[in-house]
């Protein structure tokens, strides 16, 4: 069983404890669980107001680990947001990811629109964080609103040549994503009903639909054991665990 | 295959009022059968008609819980759903017809009242006469408001002590958060369930740590969640095989007499 898990992080949270606390320890947690690959972000880097130095330590702290794919996140409030970009570029990154409600903007700011056209020209996956947690438990003095998934839709008709990955949404957007967009892609962390994953191919392309566990937030296995017991065809379950995600980032084996 | 020793009792599920709620049922059957699960705790489609039910909606959700019991009873064991703000005789009516006469385990309070209201006592004192368990929602209201009601896990800790004898099981403890388990800790007649919410890390490793894996039961709040998933909360947990099979069933069978 091939793993491909787009939704990693590590890092301090200050909700939650977790008990991984380098890649290493990171890397060994994701092996156990026969993950094989993954894209993995620094959560310091959603408080900070310039996430330059922890997306600069995980790129550094990743280096040589062919098996998982540092994601830096951008912060769009930053005037030299596009030279962090080029800088991530040339760092050899696959993938960067925002999250617009952390960094307090709008996913139809003029700055979305230049990011995504540097990722379109740059052949870089945009990822866009809907939400790291429930709303319903957040902080009382932080609740964070979750990025709209209808502006979602908005933005992806505008770069509809694009690949873009959300991570996070709940069942039902994810569902409104996949039918009303081309090219925008969810993961299973947050999905959840009665018999997920069927209800989720019941609607929608599995070609949509990626492995990902919110580790450390989530425990690893939840995402697993969705995806292991769905009661779909073994075609569109490798393609969730890691197919999807390998034609992503146009590479050929796991 | 789901591969595990565990015999798996589901202590929190709900039937679904719809055009066919026994293929439902044997729908959700099946699939928790995958996963070892050999008994349904049923505690009724309890906001099928909103907080407050009146109580023709209370007999309509208690009738189908009753319906699905007789059809298949080996495998779903009956909560009797109640409103404190219904009247007395009905209250007592509805205690007769599903514990008395159906055999039903307990009964389940959602959100009509908070826990800490007086119009809680009469139903308390009749699951304290009974010697019968009393499941209660719970959810953390700083975030979520509405204190009126939904219940905070400090409410159930003030019914807890204002009806000692009277075993009660607080839903949720992933809403609950460590606040919660800390404020139900005290109170031995206390028990939390694991169901409902995302499968947020490190929550049961916290909850066997200050309440004991004996007053942990597994629910799944199933057909809103998914088995795997909740399951997956106990597997992967970093506790004890023993402290899973206890949360797994054993406490529950235990609770119940089953």
């Amino acid at each position: 069983m091939e793993l491909f898990d787009v939704n990693v992080s590590i890092g301090y949270w200050p909700f939650q404890e977790f008990h991984l606390k380098d890649i290493k320890q990171l890397s060994r947690h994701l092996a156990s669980y026969g993950i094989s690959k993954g894209f993995v972000s620094s959560l310091e880097s959603v408080f900070l107001s310039d996430p330059h130095n922890r997306n600069t330590i995980l790129i550094q702290k990743l280096k040589g680990k062919r098996n998982f794919s540092p994601v830096p996140i951008l912060n769009l409030r930053l005037k030299n947001f596009l030279e962090e970009f080029s800088f991530l570029v040339n760092c050899g990154v696959k993938a960067i990811k925002l999250v617009p409600s952390y960094h307090f903007y709008n996913i139809l700011s003029e700055n979305t629109f230049h990011i995504l056209n540097a990722c379109k020209k740059n052949q870089i996956i945009p990822i866009i964080q809907i939400r790291c947690e429930d709303e319903r438990s957040h902080h009382p003095l932080m609740k964070v609103p979750p990025v709209n998934f209808k502006d979602i839709i908005k933005l992806s008709r505008i770069f509809h040549d694009l690949k873009i990955l959300c991570l996070c949404p709940y069942f039902y957007e994810a569902i409104e994503i996949c039918k009303k967009t081309e090219n925008v892609y969810v993961d299973i962390s947050f999905i959840e009903r009665f018999n997920t994953i069927k209800a989720l191919v019941e609607k929608v392309s599995a070609q949509k639909i990626l492995f990902g566990s919110h580790t450390p937030f989530f425990y690893t296995k939840a995402a697993i054991m969705k995806i292991k017991f769905a009661e779909i065809s073994q075609t569109d379950r490798e393609k969730i665990m890691h197919i999807n995600a390998m034609s992503l980032l146009k590479i050929e084996k796991c | 295959m789901f591969e595990t020793n565990f015999n798996v009792i589901d202590f929190h599920v709900h039937p679904v009022i719809n055009k066919n709620p026994l293929k439902t049922m044997k729908e959700i059957m099946m699939v928790a059968r995958k996963f070892h699960i050999s008994k349904l705790c049923l505690l009724g489609d309890v906001l099928r008609f909103g907080y407050n039910p009146d109580e023709k909606q209370v007999s309509t959700i208690n009738n189908l819980t009753i319906k699905l019991v007789k059809n298949l009873p080996e495998f779903l064991v009956g909560f009797c759903f109640l409103n404190p703000e219904n009247s007395h005789s009905f209250i007592q009516e509805e205690i007769e017809r599903c514990i008395v006469k159906e055999n039903f385990k307990g009964i389940k309070l959602e959100a009509a009242v908070n826990a800490t209201s007086k119009k809680l006592d009469f139903v308390m004192e009749i699951a304290c006469r009974l010697n019968i368990l009393v499941v209660h929602h719970s959810w953390n209201t700083d975030i979520i408001n509405n204190r009126k009601h939904q219940s905070d896990p400090e409410d159930i800790a003030n019914l807890a002590s204002r009806f000692p004898q009277v075993k009660i099981v607080m839903a949720h403890i992933t809403a609950a958060s460590q606040r919660g388990v800390v404020a139900i800790q005290p109170y031995k007649n206390v028990w939390v369930d694991t169901s409902g919410a995302q499968p947020v890390s490190g929550t049961i490793e916290y909850a066997v740590k200050h309440l004991g894996a004996e007053r942990i039961l597994y629910g799944s709040d199933v057909p809103g969640r998914d088995f795997s998933v909740q399951l997956a909360k106990i597997i992967d947990a970093q506790i004890s095989e023993k402290e899973k099979r206890m949360i797994l069933g054993e406490n529950t069978r235990k609770l119940l007499g089953i």
